[in-house]
């Protein structure tokens, strides 16, 4: 938990609050004098490398409705627009509008919209994250789906976006990139969960990363408080209650992987379409808004239609921003 | 203590900047660094403050001299600060205490404030500050002249359970986050006089920038991965662990925007995290584990604030160093 400094223990963990530019909240800062990978009292005057740049673009759930596919097109132009231009687009989940309770030619045009654009306007390499309005049919009865069909639930996804698994990994630079699966589906929506054999194949990426600081990929947000605004009125009925669909529901499982393997230093998420940035136990958690905002209608609650620009340095470190690329909802 | 003011920063500034309403789209804002912004900040700074929160006096676990090192590593700091503003929960517990009791804490953080503490404080009153609310074990009637918040304000001479004063460029606000319930003895948020008030405080100081400072965190998302808080596959989290009143609060913060930080303690653990602009630092625990050593993952410690003229501020919590005898 600590350093030797001169006769004093101390563990310094710090917060920088705020910048001078507008309203602008602030960040977090790197932690943890003790982490043997993060030796935060090294001198960092030293012009520190960048591993990637990359933007992450989550919640997408293309549409044909509310001009989206414009919406689409130019959130990527401006992904590609940017003078210091990002490496690749990591997904977060979420492409479609929706096929969890959609028959299977509707489900078929969102996908065939959403790869359309993709290969007009990106010419960037992408990498795919899975979301619950990805999975196919998850609600039989509303979708018209058996269970059967040989593409239903996650297969489509997969199919569709041409992953090679649910989860995977990749290294850039001096991080591991690690994409995961964080949908269990039930009979009419899902729950957020890694399960065993994810996270046994996780607990392992981590404990293999050779020195790597790692970075995580999910769809449903490990920690949040944007997950308790879904409207009802707990002040009301007297408590706090949040679905397991809005937060991973083993996330103590995971802190306390990350606490041991100090390595993590960064999970990033989507789906509760707010944007957010969480420090906790020397880990970033960041909620990184939606693409389409309130579904294309305009903002969602206070966040608005954006996506995420990310720098990953050597030393473990790391810059954040949310860009709203200018997208304006049109009436009706 | 060395190195004190000259702190290696290993940060980053993760902007939220776009969301704030009136940025334009397609501007690709360059975020000075962390380390440029403490190497070379230009702003003036309006106060330098540590925040000593969950104290949990009492005279076993060794607690008294656990207080005295925390406090003299405070006033110990080369850039020392101006002053202490404490995060409630002074007390192991008043709620559930009988009179002897209660006066035995009371005149023990006394005693160790007047012989250990040469700077101004500022107390915030947190649930266990409250005398004799249980009345089952505390043996009250609620009839006693000093019962509930009147002992602690009469003990400490506070003005009020909730006041503000200026500091520089900031208004800090100093709040109670205890609201009595009958079914099982407090429920977190401000009470409608108490929220009036604020909104009042925040409305008619819109040149300065506000920093609030109350026991129980406004907004957390630690609080759920605190205890198994997983029934039925959903998170649930009792009236005691958070605010119930924090989407009035937050459309509150969002309307008038000069509301940069929100300070709490109650959890004994150290989060911090920034929502629509608005930046919650849960801030640890003086005594950790209630004195046995360190809480989950979160030691011993105290915060240590900057807040600049600019509306920008700094934290760092601090472990004092403090070691749990072994029985």
């Amino acid at each position: 938990m600590s350093e030797k400094i001169g006769k004093t223990k101390i563990t310094r963990r710090e917060f920088v609050g705020g910048t001078v530019l507008a309203a602008v909240g602030l960040a977090g800062v790197e932690a943890f004098g003790k982490s043997s990978s993060c030796g935060f009292f090294a001198d960092k005057k030293n012009s520190k490398k960048r591993s990637l740049r990359f933007a992450h673009i989550t919640d997408v759930h293309i549409r044909p409705e509310h001009n989206a596919p414009e919406g689409f097109a130019l959130a990527l132009k401006h992904i590609q627009s940017h003078k210091d231009k990002p490496e690749m687009i990591i997904t977060g989940g979420d492409h479609i509008l929706d096929s969890i309770g959609e028959n299977d030619s509707t489900t078929e045009m969102y996908w065939t919209l959403f790869k359309g654009i993709m290969k007009k306007e990106c010419k960037l390499p992408v990498k795919y994250c899975i979301g619950n309005h990805d999975c196919w049919g998850g609600n039989k009865k509303k979708s018209g789906t058996t269970g059967n069909e040989p593409n239903w639930g996650v297969k489509r996804a997969l199919q569709e976006l041409e992953m090679p698994n649910k989860y995977y990994s990749f290294d850039q630079g001096k991080w591991r990139l690690i994409v995961l699966d964080s949908i269990v589906p039930t009979d009419t929506y899902c729950i957020g969960k890694i399960e065993d054999e994810q996270f046994a194949w996780l607990e392992n990426e981590i404990k293999t990363a050779n020195g790597k600081f790692i970075a995580i990929f999910t769809h449903i947000p490990i920690m949040s408080v944007g997950a308790y605004f879904y409207g009802g009125n707990n002040e009301k009925t007297g408590d706090w209650i949040v679905p397991g669909s809005r937060m991973i529901i083993n996330a103590r499982q995971l802190k306390d992987l990350f606490w041991q393997n100090r390595n993590v230093k960064l999970c990033v998420s989507g789906h509760i379409h707010l944007y957010e940035h969480i420090q906790y136990n020397g880990v970033h958690y960041i909620s990184d808004g939606a693409v389409c905002g309130r579904w294309w209608k305009g903002a969602h609650q206070e966040t608005e239609e954006g996506y995420g620009l990310f720098d990953l340095y050597d030393d473990g470190t790391f810059e954040h921003q949310y860009i709203d690329y200018g997208w304006q909802a049109k009436e009706s | 203590m060395s190195n004190d003011s000259k702190i290696t920063r290993r940060g980053f500034i993760g902007s939220s900047l776009a969301i704030a309403a009136g940025v334009a789209g397609g501007t690709n804002i360059l975020m000075p660094t962390a380390a440029a912004a403490a190497g070379n900040r230009k702003a003036k700074r309006s106060i330098r403050f540590a925040h000593f929160t969950d104290i949990h006096l009492e005279p076993k676990r060794n607690a008294p001299a656990g207080l005295a090192a925390a406090l003299q590593h405070a006033q110990s700091q080369k850039d020392k600060p101006e002053m202490i503003i404490t995060g409630g929960d002074h007390f192991m517990d008043l709620l559930g205490a009988q009179d002897n009791w209660t006066q035995v804490q009371i005149d023990t953080l006394k005693e160790v404030l007047a012989k250990e503490c040469k700077l101004p404080m500022k107390f915030c009153v947190g649930n266990h500050d409250v005398w004799g609310w249980d009345k089952n074990y505390s043996k009250t009637t609620g009839t006693e002249e000093l019962w509930g918040k009147k002992r602690f304000l009469k003990e400490f001479n506070l003005e009020n359970r909730y006041y503000a004063f200026d500091a520089g460029k900031w208004r800090i606000i100093i709040l109670d986050s205890t609201h009595i319930d009958d079914k099982d003895v407090y429920t977190a948020k401000f009470d409608d006089e108490q929220y009036n008030w604020l909104v009042q405080q925040i409305e008619s100081n819109k040149d300065k920038y506000i920093c609030l400072v109350n026991h129980i965190p406004i907004l957390s998302a630690a609080v759920l991965l605190d205890g198994d808080n997983v029934k039925d596959g959903r998170w649930m989290l009792p009236d005691e662990w958070m605010h119930l009143d924090t989407q009035k609060l937050v459309g509150l913060f969002w309307k008038n925007q000069n509301v940069r930080l929100c300070i709490s303690g109650h959890l004994h653990l150290l989060e911090r995290l920034v929502y629509n602009n608005v930046n919650y630092v849960c801030d640890g625990a003086v005594c950790a584990a209630w004195w046995g050593g360190a809480f989950q993952q979160c030691e011993e410690g105290y915060g240590l604030f900057d807040l600049y003229d600019d509306g920008t501020f700094d934290h760092q919590y601090i472990d004092y160093g403090w070691k749990v005898e072994k029985a």
